[in-house]
């Protein structure tokens, strides 16, 4: 794989978050955009590259959002991939830049929520889903996670205190997050109490749904410079869809199949990473993510949150402004949310929650349960 | 037919479900709907749903869903009203409040 050398992601932008809104997908697109041009200094008519990703923009996709936001992008790229949307459009824009097919990149996810949105996003959400899934009373990823989590339990003797303990550390980072919606204190005791969901998941296992959007800009990192954006460097990233198809149940994700060669072009290990952003819709991914991509063995996942002190603060800071188990899952903003936080720790700017010398950053993005799992999974690692 | 349906490939035989337009081993698409029920299979794992976001559901909370793995191959969602543990062996049925959808039951 070529490298990603000169290439800088920058201006990593949040636009709060909302439990319901009674705005469109377009309007929370729109203030990313915008937040962007703020953040950067550019104008519209100097980013002329543009990568999307969004559920409720239906039936709109990039190309409508052009007209809508008046850009005129010479690259275009529309990412309906869910949780693995942040990774996936670095890796886009960087390549496209590289190429000269873009100067300057927005990625940008986002979408709104309101009464029905949520049920209706799950509805139709795929054709195996509607058909052999929703009919069951079973849409949504609650009862997909459930029986990954019931299959995870019962294989390596994980516990719910230590699902409870990765929850519990994400709240307490999410309370030096001012954008996280759910901030109240979390102790283990109010974890372990909370009502059932569909078990073994019960009511803080569970992500929630919001409004909202994040962003980043790509370009080169003379442009960056020029401009005076702290730009943060990709040292690799990988993607994989639809990995170990014959495995009977989810307990492991694309990441086992391709760390070897994200570490490899990354040229570090996992012992050099300061700190990790996984993807989070419920703690039993986060787990897979560390076994797969090597942070722990596998079965393991347990074991190391009991070992570490997954706070900001902490041995093994993750998920560091709360993930989206805190800060709430903005549709597809929630595949972007781990990669934004990542850029403002690497750039320094992330305020009360900072992680000390933080240099070197993994973030890992997960999504799409087309039917009893998810297919897409990527990764990438960060240098500031 | 009535009832779910397994697809079989009449060009390698590879069985699957959900239906899909193809074949997912070869891509041939000489498919052959055979019945659901009376497929027998392991159960991987069974969760007790408390919500639903579908509203016709929320009278028969809780429901026992499970993942089954038939020995025919494809992973099937299913209801589960028995609480078995996972590796338990079943057989899928059509399901009492639904013909059009499946039930597993634990093998005598």
């Amino acid at each position: 794989m070529q490298d990603y050398r000169d290439i800088v992601a920058c201006v990593p932008v949040t636009v709060p978050y909302a439990r319901r809104s009674e705005h469109g997908a377009a309007w929370f697109l729109a203030r990313a955009l915008a937040a962007l041009l703020d953040g950067s200094g550019l104008n519209k008519a100097a980013i002329d590259g543009l990568c999307l990703s969004s559920f409720t923009l239906a039936p709109d996709t990039a190309v409508a959002f052009t007209q809508h936001a008046g850009m005129s992008p010479r690259f275009l790229e529309f990412l309906p991939i869910g949780g693995a949307c942040g990774v996936v459009a670095l890796r886009r824009a960087a390549r496209a830049v590289q190429a000269g097919d873009a100067d300057v990149v927005a990625c940008i996810a986002g979408d709104t929520a309101n009464a029905t949105s949520f049920r209706d996003l799950l509805a139709q959400f795929s054709r195996f889903s509607r058909e052999a899934v929703y009919p069951y009373g079973a849409g949504g990823p609650n009862a997909s996670f459930a029986l990954i989590t019931a299959a995870y339990m019962q294989r390596h003797g994980a516990t719910r205190a230590d699902f409870g303990r990765l929850c519990v550390a994400q709240r307490a980072n999410a309370a030096h997050n001012p954008a996280a919606l759910l901030r109240a204190p979390l102790s283990l005791d109010d974890y372990l109490a909370a009502r059932p969901i569909a078990e073994p998941l019960h009511l803080y296992d569970c992500v929630m749904p919001c409004a909202g959007a994040d962003g980043f800009l790509v370009m080169h990192r003379a442009r960056a410079a020029a401009l005076g954006l702290r730009g943060v460097r990709i040292l690799a990233a990988i993607e994989r869809y639809n990995a170990f198809p014959d495995d009977p149940v989810q307990l492991r994700g694309g990441w086992a199949m391709d760390r070897d060669a994200l570490w490899a072009q990354a040229g570090i290990g996992p012992a050099a990473i300061d700190l990790v952003q996984t993807y989070d819709d419920y703690p039993v991914i986060s787990l897979l993510q560390l076994e797969d991509l090597g942070f722990c063995g596998k079965g393991e996942g347990a074991a190391f949150v009991r070992q570490h002190d997954l706070t900001f603060a902490g041995s093994f800071p993750h998920n560091t402004g709360g993930g989206q188990l805190s800060a709430g899952q903005a549709g597809a903003a929630g595949g972007m949310l781990g990669l934004v936080e990542a850029l403002r720790q690497l750039a320094g700017t992330a305020g009360a929650r900072q992680v000390a010398r933080a240099r070197h950053a993994l973030v890992s993005g997960f999504g799409m349960i087309n039917y009893d799992r998810g297919l897409a999974s990527a990764a990438c690692v960060l240098a500031a | 037919m009535t009832g779910p349906a397994l697809q079989r490939c009449a060009a390698c035989g590879h069985v699957q479900y959900p239906a899909r337009e193809c074949c997912e081993a070869c891509l041939a698409d000489d498919l052959a709907d055979q019945p659901a029920a009376g497929a027998r299979g392991t159960l991987i794992a069974r969760t007790l749903l408390h919500h639903s976001n579908e509203p016709r559901f929320r009278d028969l909370l809780p429901l026992g869903i499970g993942l089954v793995r038939l020995d025919a191959g494809p992973i099937v969602v299913c209801f589960v009203p028995d609480a078995l543990a996972g590796g338990a062996r079943v057989v899928l049925g059509a399901a009492a409040a639904d013909p059009a959808l499946l039930s597993a039951a634990a093998v005598e």
